[in-house]
């Protein structure tokens, strides 16, 4: 004969933050033969022993410790418990931020005899959540500061689902804490106004969304964790690299435009990094920085830096406007001259240089948007910028 | 009455704080004096007994002289008895107030 199972699990049917309703889902529970057991609470799901039906009153009671992320651990203080136990109240376990107390009807006197000193013990509660904001506001507002830096490079550069599903699970879990305060407000509102609370309310069952609602902050971390884990072993592969592959110019074209009679060889590779990432809104994206030195037959020597920020975004639009946020975060360096460009083969370009005589160019040619720096030992006049300009802008195939 | 905040009390703070004006008590100790002393009219709940004793203790109306396992006693302290007092004044006025208009109903 198989074994009755003696235990149940159920999610709670209503808000976490709802005590009429949680109260009148306990009683009920009791009273269909199901005894709420004292086993901690796990991503919302209560623990019930099959039993016989009883007339049980269930009453939860504010608790200081908070809520926890894993499970719902916590005991209330010594002295509440000899006093609640002295007339007929049991603590049973702690659920959320409340714990939960039982006696069987009919009980000697209520838990709470006082609606003004109930709605004080649950101003707690809203200390409690206005503590949880602090970190999820300041987050937003990090958030929010990168974007106002560098609107849609962040969308490019940051990566990845996981990065946007993590401001999402920060903006659900701030509308969830704004609600929960909603809520408190709402019971300290109905203590003051009818003076008790309704232990016999009708409950609509919304289980699975408490159980998402219990998990998010999990799922958050984990995103979080996955997040860290990227910035140390980053998606920006550094390879060593010759740039054959590069879907743009390089320092050896740029050599070799310099002077078309001499052949100038690299000599010297000082240092390549190269990395290669994809994101959502950017399936390649590539950073190649170089320093190297050539030497044409003469023996004349040339040395050069490189660097280039390079995005193939899912559409042109986008390509767009990730040149038109370059060019906003380079206008905003002091030292820095716009430089006119004449006969280039793309769709949207700038050019500025700096005092250091570094030239950064912005190109846009189709679905593909660059930021190219780069500084030259031998030539730093404008016309010699525009002939590099041009020879990057032929470098990127449409 | 406001409740709000400890401008005034309630009627559950205002025993609580009459029984420790008697001497120092542990929280059982106050639901019994309050039982006795209001013939069972004012039942004060555990939670609430534990809430207004939490709060006394922060407001620094009562200090805890003595821990004996869970047992744990308080006395009341001046800014408490201070406390008591005024609520006591106020309560004299209202009933005043009270009679007054009951007598101006009457003549």
């Amino acid at each position: 004969m198989p074994k009755e199972n003696k235990y149940i699990r159920r999610p709670l049917p209503c808000h976490p933050y709802d005590v009429e309703g949680i109260e009148s889902w306990l009683t009920t529970m009791a009273q269909n033969g199901y005894q709420l057991a004292k086993v901690p609470v796990r991503f919302g799901f209560l623990t019930f022993r099959k039993d016989e039906p009883k007339d049980i009153s269930y009453r939860l009671e504010a608790s200081p410790q908070g809520e926890g992320t894993w499970g719902d651990g916590g005991t209330p203080e010594e002295q509440a418990l000899e006093l609640s136990e002295k007339y007929g109240w049991e603590f049973v376990i702690k659920c959320g931020a409340f714990y939960i107390y039982r006696s069987p009807k009919p009980h000697t006197r209520e838990l709470n005899t006082d609606p003004e000193v109930q709605a004080l013990s649950l101003k707690i509660l809203i200390k409690n959540k206005i503590k949880c904001l602090i970190p999820v506001i300041i987050w937003l507002i990090f958030i929010a500061a990168s974007f106002s830096q560098k609107r849609i490079l962040s969308l490019i550069e940051s990566p990845s689902l996981s990065w946007i599903i993590s401001v999402i699970l920060i903006i659900l879990i701030l509308i969830s804490t704004v609600t929960e305060i909603i809520r408190i407000k709402k019971l300290q509102n109905t203590l003051h106004q009818n003076g008790t609370l309704n232990h016999s309310k009708k409950v609509k069952n919304h289980g699975l969304i408490n159980v998402i609602n219990k998990c998010m902050p999990i799922f958050l971390i984990v995103l979080i964790v996955i997040m860290v884990l990227y910035m140390f072993f980053p998606m920006k592969n550094t390879t060593e690299n010759d740039g054959n592959d590069l879907p743009f110019a390089t320092l050896e074209d740029l050599f070799a435009a310099e002077n078309s009679e001499h052949d100038y060889k690299i000599t010297d590779a000082v240092y390549t990094d190269q990395g290669r990432w994809r994101s959502m809104f950017s399936p390649t994206n590539i950073y190649w920085h170089e320093q190297a030195e050539a030497t044409d037959t003469d023996e004349n020597k040339l040395s050069g830096t490189l660097t280039v920020n390079y995005h193939e975004t899912i559409n042109e639009a986008l390509a767009r406007k990730t040149a038109e946020d370059y060019c906003r975060y380079n206008k905003r360096k002091d030292d820095i001259q716009e430089i006119e460009l004449s006969d280039i083969n793309a769709d949207y370009v700038k050019a500025y240089k700096r005092a250091s005589g570094y030239i950064t160019v912005i190109i846009q040619k189709g679905n593909k948007a660059a930021e190219i720096s780069f500084f030259l030992s031998a030539k730093g006049n404008e016309n010699y910028a525009n002939k590099i300009v041009q020879i990057f802008a032929e470098s990127l195939e449409v | 009455m406001p409740r709000k905040s400890m401008e005034s009390l309630t009627e559950s703070m205002f025993y609580v704080l009459m029984a420790f004006c008697q001497k120092p008590m542990c929280g059982i100790d106050v639901a019994d004096y309050i039982d006795e002393r209001t013939k069972g009219r004012l039942q004060i709940g555990p939670a609430t007994l534990y809430t207004i004793l939490s709060k006394f203790e922060k407001e620094r109306y009562i200090v805890e002289i003595h821990v004996e396992g869970r047992k744990r006693t308080y006395r009341i302290t001046e800014r408490g008895l201070k406390a008591y007092k005024e609520e006591v004044e106020r309560l004299k006025s209202c009933l005043y107030d009270a009679e007054n208009a009951a007598k101006e109903q009457e003549g």
